[in-house]
């Protein structure tokens, strides 16, 4: 966040209040305020579509505030019918009726000659798995599989942390250009790629998946990819065809082991 | 007269288009995902153009004498396409059938407060709903055969093996949807002619009837989604099991409430339907009250729907990890994001009409400060509840964000913060709500400044519940964060109880004011009539998803659909579908308020005798307006609708 | 331009050393006994040894140390090793290496050249990492975690036990404001003090030593390209870049200048560094090369002057780490291009730094290659041979300039033949091993610009590794060693094929340590993709650094971007704008008209 932006949109609302201005003028200042803040306010840009998305709430909330009170409704209402009716606002009217034509057609003309922008493809981080999957010549069933050493968590503590070690080395010998050295997907090559390989320490990503998913996508890559996962960008490997099973399980075992995070639970499929 | 007639039918349409609109530009999804392959260059035929022609001729009929019969997997629906053609009408039958499920359940509901209580005025508006049963019953039978015929034609291979795993279901279906036409003329062409108890046995037996239909019809979609009960080649072993699917009992529960939303909302539009075209203050108090009391039963429906939806979900994601991700992460996952910002509207609209609501009573000035303070939340709850958590953003965007989720607004993407913010909402509405009923009482009680200091603390331990566990979410892995959700319920719940309970003692004997029904902006009908829309629109959009998930199975992982139509529709395409259904839909309960609406109209050759259904109404009329004051009731609408209504008293 | 025989070569870069010796040694410190220093700059050090105070060193508590080596184990370890003696998993994987902190040798320091770091310097290296390397940065460290890890790391070296092994910081400045003056005279002082034997005349790492450089463990290593500063390990900023120029890189062949010339005239190179790198805190990267449109044909022979119109893009390369032939520590960390189209063509330049231009050996994207080797650049394996034929693949006449020229490494060459061998450079073994390096190569540098094979259909792309089955891709590949251009038509990297279609025109120049190669192509040509006017297309690109052993599948590559062509007449944007502009006005006539209309009612009606 950006103080100075937020305290100068502050202030300006404060003045206004000062001022007493009129219901319009308000309307104004909420809508032009809430943009700045939302537009510059954040030390990352927000994206357009979030800002339009905002944007359209506030819009509809100061509607909302307008119209469910009829003294408000008037206090808009009485300055704009007089505007467009009273003859000593006619120079002005005028203008103002100029003015957003022109306004419309520069929007216009700078939508048709600013440099065109790249096509955005909304890529589906997690795209659905598909019902079977074949690695290595066995096949496994998505709605059953399972990390067979998951179990070693309770019966096998010993074992379990040797699985976890050796999942440590094949992501050291193999992810981490990536994936990075704390699994936050900013390995030393990220600026060269994209789709920017997943952070496995974003909430959205190991919590919210099966152990299953994450296999498959180690297995198969962005080669396994469907079409709304974008597979001809992610440089993800297949790493069936350097890995082996056993391996990938142990990586698995190691990423939420690191991470803290645990496996979304295979539903049991009894009744 | 006429401004307002066209005003009528344009705002609802302009109200239509500028929700389809708003979405379809929030979103610019890509149309155009689906890939097509190159197509192959075929070699060059070298056979000259007339003997070509002759060979052409010689082999078709050649073709002809010895075509043998086979047996036609799939028909296709010339332009559109079976896939879109058969969606759009059962998209229909459905509508239809939710609202004729719907009514009987809340008609009887108020009947019977009326048979209790001696109010004529809920009997009448119980038959005022009954009344928009009669077509839309026909209209849903209508579609059904429709659907059938379309199966039957367009799919008889699938529909073949429909019948194989459920003929069983089918004569009890045809049984019961005979009753269901008795019970329902019964009720309809019944009222005031039983005895109030037959009456509502009768009105009892519609609602079971009618479950149990649905029961039924359920069980065949959601074995689709989630089939049971048959071996790993498709074969039935048990009839029983493939109607207790997966899926089947949430989406019953599901089904019913939503319905109830669902037809509440259509009742509420009719009512503003009818306030508007209204001419005198009797009616347009009457219907004032109707609105009212369709939008109540529509948000009270409302709020246990999402927990519904979250079992939904949840049974989903347990029948098959591939459908939920395909549901909540993969090519769906953009529907919810809509969904988010549809049902976020739906609460701003419904405290929007709380608030209008509370013009018609007298004394309520002095809650109008507070709006402001619950608009702001609403708000506030609104944007949290609909920000994305990948964002849809150019790839200069992306780049500057390190990726799809933004790192500050990241925050508000996750389930912590939208469950935070969902209850606040709720919790919102509620208070807007206890505001609104308060506005016409003032207390009497000693206790009452304890009461309402007691009511205050209790909102605030709630809010700060909901809102501790919602920021504590954030230090705590996944597993344990959505236990946090229910605390979280459980006090807006708590909560809700307590507050009425308390106000329940505390109103008694209290002095009330009058309810000046028919005294509210016409901004507000435009408001029910808008609800409606955006209700149904959800109903189509979610009915996309839920048919969607299947992807290119007619049953899923059974029977494959190799169809042309077998892509999986992208939103782009979805959303225009389901807004054509909705426009359809529209125009045909325009019809249904219409044809409806004439029983109540003078009859075309003995105008001075007015019919008994008129009568009944107009009694419904005077005791709704009883308390108004024929003073009071002055309006001065003129031609001028957007400044009319009672507003300007 | 110029070629130098590899006799030349190697006898230069001695030279360059003993010939303008600038720095009188005066203190050679035990740590740096053994490392190489090719560019002759030594620091002149008369800091006492016993900075500190003589004071026992602060080497932290044992629960410092104890809590360090759980940090270090569970974060470090993996590369650095358990033993601090950076053999962990990872290393032989990684390029640079990972530090051995056994030597007590760290690079990034605010101390003098061969001294031990502050803690804080150690810290800054954890807290923000070596860009352009695999250290990250730790942000998720406490001071407190960051101060119980270098307690443990001083366990590693001995070095930290001695009080003298400790020299005051070097007084970092605020850095002056930038000035062009500066970096003028900072151009100058680049000349004088020889930092182009190693990094370049224009700072591309193409100094003539540069192939010959190891560092203190053999290892051969790259030097830096001073006009990429974002790539800097030490940081890219101006106060950064002063305080490598200041203290050096222990371990490495960087000297440090502190004391050995003026804090003006380190401010001044720093100045230089700037203005090479356009004055640019982070790395300028583009996402689409726009192709703008010139009239008249496209004339090859211009070179580079036919895109002065054109803007410039660059885009980050990296190593092909994910098929066989993983390539971990890529030469190339950058591409520029830029692209012009007339009526029937579409010309495309292509820029890349590379510190010498491998014209000999053979390459292409189809060769064979193994699943990971683990070698170094060639440099010493061909030493010995003979360069048959110095510069001749440039033509004739470019042999006959080079034939000819005088420039300063010419001088540099009589000076050294002149004044024989120096007792200094003497007992250093790497340099000759070293700087035998070659320009006979086995492998060819070459580069690749990559197409859809056929113009995509929606979001559809062909597999950004040389393509897929479906959807193949088209290489305009350019084989630096014969000059040609070749079209391969490739499925994936195992199934690359030349084409038979005709084949990019193209010329290539390689100049100050940056080659610059030249595509032409019809716009619409038979079976490939045709280019249209107005539309993205997709594009990646390939880099092959021959010295790197580079070839095959391994490789620098890039992703898809975009290449977009600027439309010749883009359309009049007058017609849509007077349309929406009057229906805009005509509404609000409209809706003026209907509230005035209804304001007159209502007064006739009053």
């Amino acid at each position: 966040m950006k103080i100075g932006i937020i305290l100068l949109v502050v202030a300006a609302m404060a003045l206004l209040r000062w001022r007493k201005v009129g219901m319009l003028t308000w309307i104004a200042a909420w809508l032009l305020g809430i943009f700045v803040l939302i537009r510059f306010g954040f030390t990352t840009p927000v994206p357009m579509s979030v800002v339009k998305l905002y944007m359209g709430i506030l819009a509809s909330a100061l509607i909302a505030y307008i119209f469910s009170d009829a003294q408000r409704q008037e206090q808009v209402k009485s300055p704009l019918k007089a505007f467009l009716t009273e003859k000593k606002f006619a120079p002005l009217l005028g203008l103002v009726a100029i003015a957003i034509p022109t306004a419309v057609a520069a929007n216009i003309y700078f939508d048709m000659t600013s440099p065109a922008k790249p096509p955005a493809f909304g890529r589906t981080v997690h795209p659905a798995p598909p019902a079977q999957i074949n690695v290595l010549e066995t096949d496994f069933d998505m709605a059953t599989l399972d990390n067979p050493y998951r179990h070693l968590e309770t019966d096998d503590p010993a074992a379990f942390q040797e699985r976890v070690a050796n999942g440590r080395v094949v992501y050291y010998k193999n992810c981490f250009y990536c994936h990075g050295d704390l699994m936050a997907g900013d390995g030393m090559f990220i600026h060269g790629l994209n789709p920017i390989p997943t952070n496995f320490q974003d909430q959205g990503t190991l919590p919210i998946l099966q152990e299953s998913f994450v296999f498959w996508r180690i297995a198969k890559g962005a080669p396994g990819l469907p079409e709304e996962g974008g597979p001809w960008d992610s440089a993800m490997p297949a790493w069936e065809n350097f890995l082996t099973e056993d391996e990938m399980w142990d990586v698995i075992l190691f990423l939420y082991d690191f991470t803290g995070a645990r496996p979304r639970a295979l539903h049991d499929l009894e009744h | 007269m006429r401004n307002r007639k066209l005003l009528l039918f344009a705002v609802p349409i302009l109200l239509f288009l500028a929700v389809a609109v708003a979405v379809k530009t929030a979103f610019f999804m890509d149309d155009s995902l689906s890939y097509k392959a190159p197509v192959a260059i075929s070699e060059v035929d070298q056979t000259p153009r007339s003997q070509a022609l002759e060979d052409q001729a010689e082999a078709q009929a050649e073709a002809d004498r010895t075509k043998p019969y086979e047996e036609a997997e799939y028909r296709e629906v010339p332009v559109v396409g079976s896939r879109t053609a058969i969606w759009v009408i059962s998209q229909l039958h459905l509508l239809f059938a939710a609202f004729v499920l719907a009514v009987p359940i809340f008609a009887l509901i108020i009947e019977f407060i009326g048979y209790k209580t001696g109010d004529k005025r809920y009997d009448a508006l119980a038959y005022e709903f009954t009344k928009l049963l009669s077509v839309s019953f026909s209209l849903t039978a209508t579609f059904g055969a429709a659907l059938t015929f379309m199966l039957l034609a367009l799919y008889p291979k699938f529909t073949n093996y429909l019948a194989h795993v459920f003929s069983p279901t089918f004569l009890p279906y045809v049984l019961l949807f005979f009753a269901e036409a008795g019970f329902l003329y019964a009720y309809y062409y019944g009222w005031g002619k039983f005895s109030p108890r037959v009456h509502l046995f009768l009105g009892l037996m519609l609602n079971v009837v009618g479950t149990a239909i649905m029961l039924i019809a359920n069980a065949w979609l959601t074995f689709m989604t989630s089939p049971a009960g048959i071996s790993e080649s498709g074969a039935l072993i048990s009839t029983w099991e493939a109607v207790a699917n997966y899926t089947w009992m949430p989406i019953n529960i599901h089904r019913i409430i939503a319905n109830v939303a669902f037809g509440g909302s259509i009742a509420g539009a009719y009512a503003a339907f009818k306030f508007l075209q209204a001419k005198t203050d009797d009616e347009r108090a009457h219907y004032d009250w109707m609105g009212y009391m369709g939008n109540f039963i529509a948000i009270i429906a409302l709020l246990p729907l999402p927990f519904a939806g979250y079992w939904l979900a949840s049974e989903i994601y347990a029948f098959s990890q591939t459908m939920g991700l395909t549901m909540m992460g993969g090519a769906f996952s953009w529907l919810f994001i809509i969904q988010a910002i549809l049902i976020g509207n739906l609460f701003l609209f419904a405290n929007w009409y709380l608030w209008l609501g509370m013009g018609r009573i007298e004394g309520a000035e002095r809650f109008r400060p507070f709006i402001k303070y619950l608009l702001i939340v609403v708000t506030l709850c609104f944007a949290v509840w609909a920000t994305p958590r990948s964002i849809l953003a150019t790839v200069d965007e992306v780049q500057s964000m390190g990726g799809s989720s933004h790192p500050s607004l990241g925050y508000l993407g996750v389930m912590s913060a939208k469950n935070t913010a969902v209850n606040i909402l709720i919790l919102t509405t509620f208070i807007s709500f206890m505001l609104y009923r308060r506005s016409g009482k003032i207390p009497t009680v000693s206790w009452a400044k304890k009461g309402n200091l007691m009511q205050f603390g209790i909102f605030a331990a709630a809010a700060f519940t909901v809102i501790f566990f919602g920021v504590y979410g954030y230090f705590v892995e996944a597993a344990v964060r959505i236990k946090f959700s229910i605390p979280q319920v459980l006090s807006v719940l708590l909560a809700m109880i307590l507050v009425s309970v308390i106000d329940a003692f505390m109103l008694r004997n209290a002095k009330t004011t009058k309810i000046r029904w028919g005294r509210i902006s016409p901004m507000s009908q435009y408001l029910l009539i808008l609800l409606a829309v955006t209700f149904t629109w959800l109903m189509g959009l979610m009915g996309y998803v839920r048919s969607g998930l299947r992807q290119h199975w007619h049953v899923y992982g059974v029977i494959r659909d190799t169809s042309p139509g077998a892509f999986t529709p992208t939103l782009g395409y979805a959303t225009q579908v389901v807004s054509v259904t909705v426009l359809i839909f529209f125009a045909l309960i325009g019809l249904v308020f219409f044809l409806s609406g004439l029983s109540g109209k003078k009859s075309f050759e003995t105008s001075k005798d007015p019919s008994p259904a008129r009568t009944a109404q107009q009694a419904g009329f005077a005791a709704a307006s009883g308390a108004v004051a024929k003073s009071d009731s002055q309006i001065s609408g003129g031609n001028d609708s957007s400044t009319g209504g009672g507003m300007q008293a | 331009m110029r070629i130098l025989g590899s006799g030349q070569r190697s006898a230069l870069a001695s030279a360059a050393s003993a010939g303008k010796t600038l720095f009188r040694r005066t203190l050679f410190r035990k740590t740096l006994v053994g490392g190489v220093l090719l560019g002759g700059a030594f620091l002149a050090t008369t800091v006492p040894a016993s900075a500190q105070g003589g004071s026992v060193p602060d080497l932290g508590t044992e629960a410092q140390v104890a809590e360090g080596k759980v940090l270090y184990d569970k974060y470090c370890s993996q590369c650095h090793g358990d033993e601090g003696d950076g053999q962990g998993i990872a290393t032989p994987y990684l390029n640079p290496a990972p530090r051995d902190f056994t030597g007590g040798k760290y690079k990034i320091r605010s101390t003098p050249t061969g001294s031990l770091p502050t803690d804080e310097d150690i810290k800054r290296s954890i807290r923000i990492g070596l860009p352009y390397t695999a250290m990250p940065g730790f942000p998720i460290f406490s001071e407190d975690e960051l101060t119980s890890l270098v307690a443990y790391l001083k366990t590693f070296s001995e070095d930290f036990k001695d009080p003298e092994a400790y020299l005051d910081p070097i007084p970092l400045p605020d850095p002056p404001p930038y000035s062009p003056e500066a970096a003028e005279k900072g151009k100058l002082v680049y000349e004088q003090t020889g930092c182009g034997r190693c990094h370049g005349n224009l700072g591309r790492g193409d100094g003539l030593s540069a192939p010959t450089l190891v560092d203190d463990w053999g290892d051969y290593i790259r030097v830096a390209d001073l006009s990429q500063t974002w790539t800097f390990r030490g940081g890219g900023t101006r106060q950064d870049i002063f305080r490598t120029m200041s203290s050096g890189f222990n371990g490495t062949p960087m000297p440090g200048f502190h004391g050995a010339i003026p804090v003006e005239d380190i401010w001044a190179i720093v100045d230089y560094m700037t203005s090479l790198a356009g004055n640019v805190a982070e790395a300028p990267y583009g996402n689409v090369v726009t192709a703008v449109a010139v009239e008249g044909d496209l004339d090859l022979a211009q070179g580079a002057d036919l895109f002065v119109d054109a803007p410039e893009s660059m885009f980050p390369l990296v190593g092909q780490i994910i098929e066989p032939g993983r390539n971990f520590n890529p030469a190339a960390t950058s591409i520029s291009v830029r692209a012009i189209h007339s009526r029937e063509e579409i010309a495309f330049q292509v820029t890349w730094n590379d510190m010498a231009a491998e014209t000999t050996g053979l390459n292409g994207p189809e060769l064979a290659i193994p699943l990971w080797e683990e070698d170094q650049p060639e440099g010493a394996s061909v030493a010995d041979e003979e360069e048959e034929d110095g510069g001749g693949f440039w033509g004739d006449e470019e042999e006959a300039e080079e034939d000819s020229s005088e420039d300063f490494w010419g001088e540099e060459e009589a000076a050294d033949d002149a004044g024989g061998d120096d007792s200094f450079w003497g007992d250093d073994d790497d340099t000759a091993d070293a700087s035998a390096a070659s320009s006979t190569s086995e492998f060819s540098d070459a580069v690749a610009l990559q197409f859809p094979k056929t113009s995509p259909e929606g979001i559809r792309k062909p597999y950004f590794l040389f393509g897929d089955t479906e959807l193949p891709v088209e290489l305009w590949y350019a084989d630096l060693a014969d000059q040609r251009s070749k079209l391969y038509e490739a499925r994936g990297s195992v199934s690359v094929v030349e084409s038979e279609s005709k084949a990019p025109e193209m010329v290539a120049s390689y100049e100050e340590g940056q080659w610059s190669v030249i595509f032409k192509r019809k716009l619409r040509s038979g079976s490939s993709m045709t280019f249209e006017e107005g539309v993205f297309l997709p594009v990646a690109f390939s880099v092959w650094n021959g010295f790197n052993r580079e070839r095959g599948n391994k490789r620098a590559l890039t992703p898809w971007y975009n290449v977009y062509l600027k439309p010749r007449e883009a359309p009049s944007p007058v017609a849509p704008m007077v349309k929406a502009g009057l229906g805009v006005l005509a509404l609000e006539l409209l809706i003026i008209g209907w509230v005035r209309r209804k304001k007159k009612s209502e007064a006739a009606r009053a």
